[in-house]
Protein backbone atom coordinates (compact mmCIF):
# COMPACT_ATOMS: atom_id res chain seq x y z
CA UNK A 1 0.00 0.00 0.00
CA UNK A 2 2.71 2.39 1.05
CA UNK A 3 4.83 1.53 -1.96
CA UNK A 4 1.82 1.87 -4.23
CA UNK A 5 0.99 5.36 -2.94
CA UNK A 6 4.60 6.43 -3.25
CA UNK A 7 4.65 5.14 -6.82
CA UNK A 8 1.49 7.14 -7.62
CA UNK A 9 3.08 10.28 -6.21
CA UNK A 10 6.25 9.63 -8.20
CA UNK A 11 4.23 9.23 -11.42
CA UNK A 12 2.39 12.44 -10.65
CA UNK A 13 5.57 14.38 -9.91
CA UNK A 14 7.60 13.14 -12.84
CA UNK A 15 4.99 12.92 -15.58
CA UNK A 16 1.60 14.42 -14.82
CA UNK A 17 2.81 17.55 -13.08
CA UNK A 18 5.39 18.27 -15.78
CA UNK A 19 2.85 17.70 -18.54
CA UNK A 20 0.24 19.92 -16.87
CA UNK A 21 2.71 22.74 -16.33
CA UNK A 22 3.73 22.63 -19.98
CA UNK A 23 0.19 22.45 -21.28
CA UNK A 24 -1.21 25.20 -19.09
CA UNK A 25 1.92 27.30 -19.25
CA UNK A 26 2.31 27.67 -15.51
CA UNK A 27 5.69 27.29 -13.89
CA UNK A 28 4.21 26.14 -10.58
CA UNK A 29 0.74 25.78 -9.26
CA UNK A 30 1.06 24.65 -5.67
CA UNK A 31 1.05 27.48 -3.20
CA UNK A 32 2.69 25.45 -0.48
CA UNK A 33 6.34 24.81 0.08
CA UNK A 34 7.26 21.95 0.10
CA UNK A 35 4.63 21.28 -2.53
CA UNK A 36 1.64 19.12 -1.69
CA UNK A 37 3.01 16.11 -3.52
CA UNK A 38 6.40 16.40 -1.82
CA UNK A 39 4.70 16.81 1.55
CA UNK A 40 2.55 13.73 0.88
CA UNK A 41 5.59 11.70 -0.08
CA UNK A 42 7.50 12.67 3.04
CA UNK A 43 4.60 12.20 5.43
CA UNK A 44 3.75 8.78 4.00
CA UNK A 45 7.39 7.77 4.36
CA UNK A 46 7.44 9.02 7.94
CA UNK A 47 4.01 8.06 9.28
CA UNK A 48 2.90 5.25 6.96
CA UNK A 49 0.16 5.04 4.37
CA UNK A 50 -2.81 5.61 6.66
CA UNK A 51 -1.70 8.46 8.89
CA UNK A 52 0.55 10.04 6.28
CA UNK A 53 -2.20 9.78 3.70
CA UNK A 54 -4.61 11.46 6.10
CA UNK A 55 -2.16 14.35 6.65
CA UNK A 56 -1.75 14.68 2.89
CA UNK A 57 -5.47 14.91 2.28
CA UNK A 58 -5.85 17.52 5.05
CA UNK A 59 -3.04 19.46 3.44
CA UNK A 60 -4.59 19.36 -0.03
CA UNK A 61 -7.99 20.41 1.31
CA UNK A 62 -6.43 23.30 3.24
CA UNK A 63 -5.45 24.76 -0.14
CA UNK A 64 -8.93 26.20 -0.29
CA UNK B 1 -22.29 11.62 -26.98
CA UNK B 2 -26.09 11.74 -27.02
CA UNK B 3 -26.73 9.87 -23.77
CA UNK B 4 -27.55 12.17 -20.83
CA UNK B 5 -24.63 11.32 -18.55
CA UNK B 6 -23.42 13.90 -16.03
CA UNK B 7 -20.30 14.79 -18.01
CA UNK B 8 -22.30 15.16 -21.22
CA UNK B 9 -25.04 17.33 -19.72
CA UNK B 10 -22.72 19.60 -17.75
CA UNK B 11 -19.86 20.06 -20.21
CA UNK B 12 -20.16 18.29 -23.55
CA UNK B 13 -23.57 19.56 -24.64
CA UNK B 14 -23.00 23.24 -23.81
CA UNK B 15 -19.68 23.19 -25.66
CA UNK B 16 -21.27 21.38 -28.59
CA UNK B 17 -24.04 23.97 -28.76
CA UNK B 18 -21.51 26.78 -28.89
CA UNK B 19 -19.71 24.91 -31.65
CA UNK B 20 -22.88 24.43 -33.68
CA UNK B 21 -23.80 28.10 -33.12
CA UNK B 22 -20.41 29.25 -34.39
CA UNK B 23 -20.68 26.84 -37.31
CA UNK B 24 -24.13 28.15 -38.26
CA UNK B 25 -22.85 31.72 -38.10
CA UNK B 26 -19.86 30.97 -40.32
CA UNK B 27 -22.11 29.09 -42.71
CA UNK B 28 -24.45 32.07 -42.80
CA UNK B 29 -21.66 34.43 -43.91
CA UNK B 30 -20.43 31.81 -46.42
CA UNK B 31 -17.01 31.19 -44.92
CA UNK B 32 -15.43 28.16 -46.58
CA UNK B 33 -14.26 25.25 -44.41
CA UNK B 34 -16.76 26.40 -41.79
CA UNK B 35 -16.28 23.38 -39.53
CA UNK B 36 -12.51 23.80 -39.27
CA UNK B 37 -12.84 27.50 -38.53
CA UNK B 38 -15.57 26.79 -35.97
CA UNK B 39 -13.12 24.52 -34.12
CA UNK B 40 -10.58 27.36 -34.06
CA UNK B 41 -13.17 29.92 -32.94
CA UNK B 42 -14.62 27.61 -30.30
CA UNK B 43 -11.17 27.09 -28.80
CA UNK B 44 -10.57 30.84 -28.76
CA UNK B 45 -13.95 31.45 -27.08
CA UNK B 46 -13.19 28.87 -24.39
CA UNK B 47 -9.74 30.34 -23.81
CA UNK B 48 -11.26 33.79 -23.46
CA UNK B 49 -13.66 32.42 -20.84
CA UNK B 50 -10.71 30.90 -18.99
CA UNK B 51 -8.55 34.01 -19.51
CA UNK B 52 -9.01 35.67 -16.10
CA UNK B 53 -8.48 32.37 -14.32
CA UNK B 54 -5.22 31.65 -16.11
CA UNK B 55 -4.02 35.26 -15.82
CA UNK B 56 -4.46 35.16 -12.05
CA UNK B 57 -2.54 31.92 -12.00
CA UNK B 58 0.30 33.30 -14.11
CA UNK B 59 0.63 36.41 -11.96
CA UNK B 60 0.62 34.36 -8.79
CA UNK B 61 3.23 31.96 -10.10
CA UNK B 62 5.43 34.87 -11.09
CA UNK B 63 5.16 36.39 -7.62
CA UNK B 64 5.89 33.03 -6.08
CA UNK B 65 8.97 32.69 -8.21
CA UNK B 66 10.15 36.08 -7.01
CA UNK B 67 9.50 35.05 -3.43
CA UNK B 68 11.36 31.75 -3.77
CA UNK B 69 14.75 33.01 -2.51
CA UNK B 70 13.09 34.51 0.58
CA UNK B 71 11.32 31.25 1.24
CA UNK B 72 14.53 29.27 1.09
CA UNK B 73 15.96 31.77 3.60
CA UNK B 74 12.99 31.12 5.86
CA UNK B 75 13.59 27.41 5.44
CA UNK B 76 17.12 27.86 6.68
CA UNK B 77 15.99 29.83 9.73
CA UNK B 78 13.13 27.57 10.78
CA UNK B 79 14.74 24.27 9.94
CA UNK B 80 12.97 21.43 11.76
CA UNK B 81 10.01 23.58 12.82
CA UNK B 82 7.57 22.82 10.06
CA UNK B 83 4.62 24.59 11.66
CA UNK B 84 6.54 27.80 12.19
CA UNK B 85 7.90 27.62 8.65
CA UNK B 86 4.40 27.18 7.27
CA UNK B 87 3.12 30.18 9.24
CA UNK B 88 6.06 32.34 8.20
CA UNK B 89 5.63 31.32 4.55
CA UNK B 90 1.96 32.27 4.65
CA UNK B 91 2.88 35.59 6.26
CA UNK B 92 5.39 36.24 3.47
CA UNK B 93 2.75 35.44 0.86
CA UNK B 94 0.39 37.89 2.48
CA UNK B 95 3.04 40.61 2.64
CA UNK B 96 3.87 40.22 -1.01
CA UNK B 97 0.24 40.11 -2.02
CA UNK B 98 0.32 36.59 -3.34
CA UNK B 99 -3.29 35.70 -3.88
CA UNK B 100 -4.18 32.71 -1.74
CA UNK B 101 -7.02 31.96 -4.16
CA UNK B 102 -4.57 31.05 -6.86
CA UNK B 103 -3.79 27.62 -5.50
CA UNK B 104 -4.56 24.45 -7.31
CA UNK B 105 -8.20 25.36 -7.94
CA UNK B 106 -7.73 27.12 -11.31
CA UNK B 107 -5.96 24.03 -12.59
CA UNK B 108 -8.68 21.72 -11.28
CA UNK B 109 -11.38 23.88 -12.90
CA UNK B 110 -9.62 24.02 -16.24
CA UNK B 111 -8.89 20.33 -16.68
CA UNK B 112 -12.46 19.07 -17.20
CA UNK B 113 -13.12 21.92 -19.65
CA UNK B 114 -10.01 21.14 -21.69
CA UNK B 115 -10.91 17.47 -21.58
CA UNK B 116 -14.51 18.13 -22.64
CA UNK B 117 -13.34 20.26 -25.54
CA UNK B 118 -11.02 17.48 -26.66
CA UNK B 119 -13.82 14.95 -26.27
CA UNK B 120 -16.35 17.03 -28.23
CA UNK B 121 -13.97 17.58 -31.11
CA UNK B 122 -12.94 13.96 -31.28
CA UNK B 123 -16.59 12.92 -31.48
CA UNK B 124 -17.37 15.61 -34.04
CA UNK B 125 -14.60 14.74 -36.46
CA UNK B 126 -15.34 11.03 -36.13
CA UNK B 127 -19.06 11.40 -36.97
CA UNK B 128 -20.03 9.64 -40.17
CA UNK B 129 -21.47 11.94 -42.82
CA UNK B 130 -24.91 10.30 -42.75
CA UNK B 131 -25.03 10.49 -38.93
CA UNK B 132 -24.18 14.19 -38.53
CA UNK B 133 -27.66 15.66 -38.86
CA UNK B 134 -29.47 13.12 -36.68
CA UNK B 135 -26.84 13.07 -33.92
CA UNK B 136 -26.32 16.82 -33.68
CA UNK B 137 -30.02 17.63 -33.79
CA UNK B 138 -30.55 15.41 -30.74
CA UNK B 139 -28.34 17.65 -28.64
CA UNK B 140 -28.95 21.24 -29.79
CA UNK B 141 -30.88 23.43 -27.32
CA UNK B 142 -32.73 25.64 -29.81
CA UNK B 143 -34.57 25.01 -33.03
CA UNK B 144 -32.53 27.54 -34.97
CA UNK B 145 -29.39 25.53 -34.21
CA UNK B 146 -30.76 22.48 -36.02
CA UNK B 147 -28.75 21.30 -38.96
CA UNK B 148 -30.46 20.59 -42.26
CA UNK B 149 -27.48 19.18 -44.16
CA UNK B 150 -24.31 17.38 -43.19
CA UNK B 151 -21.17 19.43 -43.01
CA UNK B 152 -18.05 19.63 -45.11
CA UNK B 153 -15.56 17.91 -42.83
CA UNK B 154 -12.46 19.01 -44.68
CA UNK B 155 -10.10 21.89 -43.98
CA UNK B 156 -8.05 23.21 -46.91
CA UNK B 157 -8.31 19.83 -48.56
CA UNK B 158 -7.42 17.80 -45.45
CA UNK B 159 -10.20 15.71 -43.87
CA UNK B 160 -10.54 16.82 -40.23
CA UNK B 161 -11.22 13.27 -39.07
CA UNK B 162 -8.04 11.74 -40.53
CA UNK B 163 -4.64 11.73 -38.85
CA UNK B 164 -1.37 12.80 -40.51
CA UNK B 165 -0.17 9.18 -40.29
CA UNK B 166 -3.12 7.94 -42.35
CA UNK B 167 -2.83 10.85 -44.78
CA UNK B 168 0.88 10.37 -45.37
CA UNK B 169 0.44 8.02 -48.33
CA UNK B 170 -2.36 10.06 -49.87
CA UNK B 171 -1.26 13.65 -49.41
CA UNK B 172 2.49 13.18 -49.28
CA UNK B 173 5.30 14.12 -46.91
CA UNK B 174 4.07 17.71 -46.55
CA UNK B 175 1.56 16.47 -43.99
CA UNK B 176 4.52 16.04 -41.60
CA UNK B 177 4.26 19.81 -41.13
CA UNK B 178 1.25 19.26 -38.86
CA UNK B 179 3.11 17.39 -36.08
CA UNK B 180 6.23 19.50 -36.60
CA UNK B 181 4.31 22.74 -36.15
CA UNK B 182 2.39 21.33 -33.20
CA UNK B 183 5.64 20.35 -31.52
CA UNK B 184 7.20 23.71 -32.36
CA UNK B 185 4.41 25.79 -30.78
CA UNK B 186 4.47 23.57 -27.71
CA UNK B 187 8.22 24.07 -27.52
CA UNK B 188 7.83 27.87 -27.64
CA UNK B 189 5.42 27.73 -24.71
CA UNK B 190 7.64 25.35 -22.74
CA UNK B 191 10.68 27.49 -23.44
CA UNK B 192 8.89 30.57 -22.11
CA UNK B 193 8.29 28.75 -18.84
CA UNK B 194 11.94 28.23 -18.06
CA UNK B 195 13.13 30.86 -15.67
CA UNK B 196 15.84 32.88 -17.47
CA UNK B 197 17.90 33.77 -14.39
CA UNK B 198 18.83 30.78 -12.29
CA UNK B 199 18.97 31.91 -8.68
CA UNK B 200 21.73 30.77 -6.38
CA UNK B 201 19.98 29.30 -3.40
CA UNK B 202 21.74 29.18 -0.06
CA UNK B 203 20.76 25.68 0.87
CA UNK B 204 22.20 22.42 2.01
CA UNK B 205 24.32 20.65 -0.54
CA UNK B 206 22.04 17.67 -0.82
CA UNK B 207 19.01 19.87 -1.32
CA UNK B 208 20.85 21.83 -3.98
CA UNK B 209 21.65 18.63 -5.81
CA UNK B 210 17.98 17.77 -5.74
CA UNK B 211 17.10 21.21 -7.03
CA UNK B 212 19.65 20.89 -9.80
CA UNK B 213 18.11 17.62 -10.76
CA UNK B 214 14.70 19.25 -10.72
CA UNK B 215 15.70 22.15 -12.94
CA UNK B 216 17.63 19.84 -15.25
CA UNK B 217 14.50 17.79 -15.50
CA UNK B 218 12.47 20.87 -16.30
CA UNK B 219 15.01 21.81 -18.96
CA UNK B 220 14.85 18.31 -20.41
CA UNK B 221 11.07 18.28 -20.40
CA UNK B 222 11.26 21.47 -22.43
CA UNK B 223 12.56 19.32 -25.30
CA UNK B 224 10.99 15.97 -24.57
CA UNK B 225 7.46 17.20 -24.04
CA UNK B 226 7.08 19.04 -27.38
CA UNK B 227 8.47 16.00 -29.20
CA UNK B 228 5.92 13.82 -27.46
CA UNK B 229 3.13 16.21 -28.39
CA UNK B 230 4.39 16.16 -31.97
CA UNK B 231 4.20 12.37 -32.04
CA UNK B 232 0.70 12.44 -30.58
CA UNK B 233 -0.49 14.87 -33.20
CA UNK B 234 0.92 12.59 -35.90
CA UNK B 235 -1.59 9.93 -34.86
CA UNK B 236 -4.42 12.26 -33.76
CA UNK B 237 -6.89 13.67 -36.24
CA UNK B 238 -6.30 16.99 -38.01
CA UNK B 239 -9.29 18.49 -36.19
CA UNK B 240 -7.67 17.84 -32.82
CA UNK B 241 -4.38 19.33 -33.99
CA UNK B 242 -6.30 22.41 -35.04
CA UNK B 243 -7.73 22.66 -31.52
CA UNK B 244 -4.42 21.97 -29.84
CA UNK B 245 -2.45 24.52 -31.85
CA UNK B 246 -5.05 27.22 -31.34
CA UNK B 247 -4.97 26.41 -27.65
CA UNK B 248 -1.17 26.61 -27.48
CA UNK B 249 -0.84 29.77 -29.57
CA UNK B 250 -3.42 31.49 -27.40
CA UNK B 251 -1.43 30.32 -24.38
CA UNK B 252 1.78 31.75 -25.84
CA UNK B 253 0.12 35.13 -26.47
CA UNK B 254 -1.41 35.23 -23.01
CA UNK B 255 1.91 34.26 -21.42
CA UNK B 256 3.63 37.03 -23.39
CA UNK B 257 1.05 39.65 -22.42
CA UNK B 258 1.33 38.90 -18.73
CA UNK B 259 4.85 37.67 -18.10
CA UNK B 260 6.77 38.79 -21.19
CA UNK B 261 9.06 36.54 -23.16
CA UNK B 262 10.39 34.53 -20.23
CA UNK B 263 12.89 31.94 -21.42
CA UNK B 264 12.54 33.16 -25.00
CA UNK B 265 14.25 36.45 -24.14
CA UNK B 266 17.71 34.93 -24.63
CA UNK B 267 16.71 33.90 -28.15
CA UNK B 268 15.49 37.36 -28.92
CA UNK B 269 18.84 38.77 -27.87
CA UNK B 270 20.68 36.25 -30.01
CA UNK B 271 18.58 37.11 -33.04
CA UNK B 272 18.46 40.87 -32.70
CA UNK B 273 21.72 41.90 -31.07
CA UNK B 274 24.00 41.00 -34.04
CA UNK B 275 21.96 43.43 -36.14
CA UNK B 276 22.55 46.18 -33.64
CA UNK B 277 26.31 45.63 -33.81
CA UNK B 278 26.18 45.88 -37.60
CA UNK B 279 24.36 49.15 -37.41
Amino acid sequence: MKQFLLLLILIYQKILSVALKNILGVSRFCRFLPTCSQYAKESILKYGALKGGYFSIVRIISCR
Amino acid sequence: MTDPSFFNVILVWPILNILVGVYKLLLYVHIPYALGFSIILLTIIIRFILYPLISAQLRASKKMQEAAPHISKLKEIHKGDAKRLQAETMRLYKERGINPLAGCLPVIVQLPIIWALYYVLQQIVDLKQNMVVSQINKIVYFDWLRLTDGWDSSFFGLPLGASPSSLFAKVGPLVILVPVLTGFFQFLLSKMLVNPQPQAKPQEKEKQKKDDFGSAFQAQSMYIFPIMIGFFSYTFSIGLSLYWNTFTIFGIIQQYKILGLGGLASWKNKIFSPNKIQK
